[in-house]
């Protein structure tokens, strides 16, 4: 399945903007959330205070859809609105995103975090071009290079 | 190299997936919510209380917690000591520059060092900040506050406030920095810190203890049940069932030993507190009335705060006599008024004002400005007098607006206050009726509001002295006092004199006692701060512009005395705990007030709401505009929710007939212009122990003795004034046979049958 949340990372969006995309993502949940209903979390606490201002309009973030998504799913779950006001207080981004995730059934994503750093290997494949490769993947590095080095140069080119 | 970056993001690591918790995992958790309880104990000796709070807070995370708690604290109370506990430690808190201690705070919290921050948003609405709380660890966090008792009616009361209720922010949002959940607006620029999360279920426990010293009588507390203990010398209260933070808790009671010397004074050596009783009172009426009566019509008034709003009223225009003109006003974020100017009050006008109160129903959001422009608007006819009575819930943000409004006012009206709550803001409603000149009444829906209006009625006038001040010691509030029948007032000066002698003007003559100061272990330094930075920070308020002169005095008044203000914090850090890894930050969602009817209207649906009714409320901080009002709607949800939540356990209102009587009185004083009627009436008042001196319905004595006065010669007329002046020379209504005769007259009539044959049961 696509990854559904990962393009909504960086979005920025006045409360109807959060609520369509909120919709977009939730079309098997019984009940759509709507602005009011996103006021209403607010006031609990549930959806926390917008990222910021723009004139008079409050915008909100992808911490924000997630808070969204949390609520309505809990409520599909069958979980009352005060349960799910006790499970979501203090629940960090990270935490929110893993149990939305699992919840809707998306992967996490191919950019998702890795636990270790890992060394690659630099080289220079012709003037200025420098490619980078994960010896971890490539069983043979070195070929490679070579490879990508003759297919760029003028004379070693396949014809 | 631009495109470096991209390229040195992390590749994917492969097969290397967690196992999934889904959101169910978070709820199965069961996580509570941080504030864990609140324990009060506080001692009354006299007319001083010494409260300490004790918030206790738990981390049930993995993580290192900072907790926020937006809470109230007596509005009229100075915090003068805080502790911050952990285990067998104790760290106690200083109180510093807001500044530096959001400075030392905001350090503490970056070395990773447990840290307490306390702000005094208002006079009310505190918050605590308690930060690096340990994963599993426990921390409290110790107020000690100090606050003087002053006498109403002869009762003292001792009101606990324990929860901010959701109050109505007016304007247009412009950011929202603070941790609450309404954002800040053009009217209101720090309401985000003003407004506590609503807690959707469940409460946090009230561990609450009142000691009163010395002999006491007359206890009551109108919302919680008590259990009493006596001890030797002192008497122990406290709520008798489980209480959480759900509603102010109210101790009235008398001190049986009370000395009604016209002044009396306290002092610690070197502040001095006096007290000053109004003169005995004087029923005179010199001019006619011009009354106006606002009445809250929000949202939040729905259920038995209307009810009673609705009867106070109808109690309070009773009592106005031919001659009198009045308005009536009601409002949410509209105006609504019975007449557009001053209708004199005669029997047509009050039946179909009767009528239209009645018809009054709860609606929007509470935009108090335009309401109070109105009833203020305009000079009082001459020859007469302006009062105006607001009664209300008093839940609105707007303090930085209205207190101006009515301070500024043109024309001499005078504003009493009179508000309804089971959390009220009395903050507001004291601030507006100090500025308006007037007195604030505060009562709960399960009170006796007519009995409470009555009271009322005594000083709903002009006041029995003026120009109070204490010879030679400017008090901590320097303008003169004013005294209201049944309101003593309390002037606190720097200085121990061995002697004070408080004068002032009375309506003709003037005024002046004397009183020694008694000795005694208060910390009087302390509530004078509080009164002079009270002052001080209204000050602030009314000329914004002399903020330069006002507030480095504001500053060394609160440092000097160690007291929370507007620019003062206490800050403590305890520097043996230091924690690492990501801190949890939580809101502590608190209680919805009980008897709020608005918060529990809807089905139990944990779906979308169906669209509410057209104008339901407004959000509570969200722009009247086009947007439709979500916060009734919205509050669909809290029903099911809520399986612990009941209906307060109030006394059933108790049948008052005397109440009725006054309420169904033509405004001539007669009852159908009949003269056996209204005799029976007078007779059945006197009976339930109502003179033109005594009890709460003199006005409806004063004026039904008045119609029959002239129709002596009708015997039924004769009767019933012997029977009123025997009883005001002192003596006992004794019911004779002939009074059967007027058990026919009416529903008058009825009511002096039961009367006296209650009477008679009680002998």
């Amino acid at each position: 399945m696509a990854d559904l949340l990962t393009p909504h990372r960086d979005a920025s969006w006045d409360l109807p903007g959060l609520v369509a995309a909120a919709r977009s993502l939730l079309d098997r949940v019984g009940s759509p959330p709507d602005e009011r209903t996103v006021r209403y979390y607010q006031t609990g606490g549930l959806v926390d205070r917008p990222a910021r201002y723009e004139g008079r309009t409050a915008l909100y973030g992808y911490r924000h859809l997630l808070q969204v998504l949390a609520i309505k799913l809990l409520q599909a779950e069958g979980h009352t609105l005060a349960q799910v006001q006790q499970a979501l207080a203090g629940v960090p981004t990270a935490g929110l995103e893993e149990a939305v995730r699992t919840s809707l059934g998306v992967p996490a994503p191919a950019e998702a975090p890795v636990a270790a750093p890992r060394s690659l290997i630099a080289a220079e494949v012709a003037p200025g071009v420098t490619v980078l490769v994960d010896p971890a993947v490539v069983s043979d590095p070195g070929a490679l290079v070579d490879r990508i080095a003759k297919a760029l140069s003028p004379s070693g080119g396949p014809r | 190299m631009i495109a470096l970056p991209v390229l040195l993001e992390p590749i994917p690591s492969l097969g290397e997936t967690t196992a999934p918790r889904g959101l169910g995992a978070l709820v199965a958790q069961d996580r509570p919510l941080p504030l864990a309880e609140v324990r009060v104990r506080a001692r009354i000796v006299g007319g001083f209380a010494r409260t300490e709070v004790e918030q206790r807070f738990e981390n049930p995370y993995d993580q290192p917690l900072e907790v926020v708690h937006i809470f109230p604290l007596p509005p009229g109370g100075a915090v003068v000591e805080m502790e911050l506990r952990a285990g067998e430690r104790v760290v106690r808190a200083e109180c510093r520059e807001r500044g530096e201690a959001l400075a030392a705070f905001a350090a503490a919290r970056q070395a990773g060092h447990q840290a307490g921050l306390l702000e005094a948003e208002r006079a009310d609405v505190h918050t605590l900040r308690v930060t690096n709380i340990p994963p599993r660890t426990p921390v409290s966090v110790r107020l000690v506050i100090v606050e003087t008792l002053v006498p109403v009616d002869g009762q003292l009361v001792w009101r606990f406030p324990t929860v901010v209720a959701p109050r109505y922010t007016p304007g247009s949002p412009v950011s929202h920095t603070g941790p609450g959940v309404q954002p800040d607006t053009d009217a209101v620029p720090d309401a985000s810190r003003l407004s506590p999360p609503l807690r959707l279920a469940g409460g946090t426990r009230l561990d609450l203890e009142v000691t009163l010293a010395g002999p006491v009588s007359a206890l009551a507390s109108s919302l919680h049940a008590l259990r009493v203990d006596l001890e030797e010398g002192a008497v122990r209260v406290a709520p008798s069932a489980q209480a959480t933070l759900d509603r102010d808790f109210v101790l009235s009671f008398s001190s049986a030993a009370a000395d009604r010397a016209a002044a009396r004074a306290w002092t610690d050596g070197h502040f001095t507190a006096v007290l000053v009783e109004p003169p005995s009172q004087v029923l005179a009426r010199a001019l006619p009335r011009e009354a106006v009566f606002v009445i809250d019509i929000s949202g939040s008034m729905k259920g038995v705060k209307l009810a009673a709003a609705k009867r106070a009223l109808h109690t309070a225009l009773h009592g106005l006599v031919p001659g009198d003109r009045f308005r009536l006003i009601a409002f949410d974020d509209h105006l609504e008024v019975f007449r557009p100017d001053f209708t004199p009050y005669d029997g047509h006008s009050l039946a179909e004002a009767d009528r239209w109160i009645a018809a009054l129903a709860d609606r929007g959001s509470t935009e108090m400005l335009p309401a109070l422009q109105a009833a203020l608007e305009g000079a009082p006819a001459p020859g007469s007098v302006r009062t105006v009575l607001f009664i209300t819930d008093g839940q609105s943000n707007d303090e930085d607006r209205l207190v101006p409004a009515v301070a500024n006012r043109r024309g001499d009206a005078l504003l009493f206050t009179l508000g309804i709550d089971t959390a009220v803001n009395a903050n507001l409603l004291q601030r507006l009726a100090r500025v308006g000149g007037g007195t604030c009444e505060l009562c709960t829906p399960a009170d006796d509001i007519e009995s409470v209006v009555a009271r009322l009625e005594a000083r709903f006038g002009s006041p029995l002295a003026s120009g109070i001040v204490v010879e030679g010691y400017p008090a901590a509030r320097p303008e003169p006092a004013v005294l209201f029948a049944g309101r003593p007032v309390a002037l606190l000066l720097e200085g121990a004199p061995e002697k004070v002698r408080v004068v002032g003007k009375l309506p003709a003559g003037s005024f002046a006692e004397e009183a020694v100061p008694v000795h005694v272990d208060v910390a009087l330094g302390a509530l004078w701060a509080r009164e002079r930075v009270a002052y001080l920070e209204d000050r602030l308020t009314l000329r914004p512009y002399e903020e330069e002169a006002t507030r480095p005095e504001l500053l060394k008044v609160a440092l000097e005395h160690g007291i929370a203000s507007r620019f003062t914090a206490f800050v403590a850090v305890d520097r043996s705990v230091t924690v690492t890894g990501e801190r949890v930050e939580v809101v502590q969602p608190v209680e919805g007030p009980a008897d709020w009817d608005i918060l529990r209207e809807l089905p139990s649906s944990a779906a979308s709401p169906a669209p509410h009714k057209a104008r339901s409320l407004s959000s509570w901080g969200a722009p009247a505009a086009a947007a439709p009002p979500p916060f009734g709607g919205a509050m669909q949800f809290l029903e099911g929710a809520d399986v612990r939540r009941q209906k307060a356990e109030a006394p059933s209102t108790p049948i008052d007939p005397a109440g009725s009587l006054a309420r169904s009185q033509g405004a001539d004083g007669s009852y159908g212009g009949d003269v056996a009627r209204t005799a029976a009436a007078l007779l059945a008042l006197v009976v339930l122990g109502h003179t033109r001196r005594r009890g709460v319905r003199q006005r409806a004595v004063l004026k039904a003795a008045a119609w029959l006065e002239p129709r002596r010669s009708d015997p039924a007329a004769a009767l019933a004034l012997e029977a009123l002046e025997a009883a005001e020379s002192g003596e006992a209504p004794r019911p004779v046979a002939v009074w059967a005769a007027l058990y026919e007259a009416g529903l008058e009539g009825e009511v002096l049958r039961s009367a006296v044959s209650a009477a008679g049961s009680g002998v």
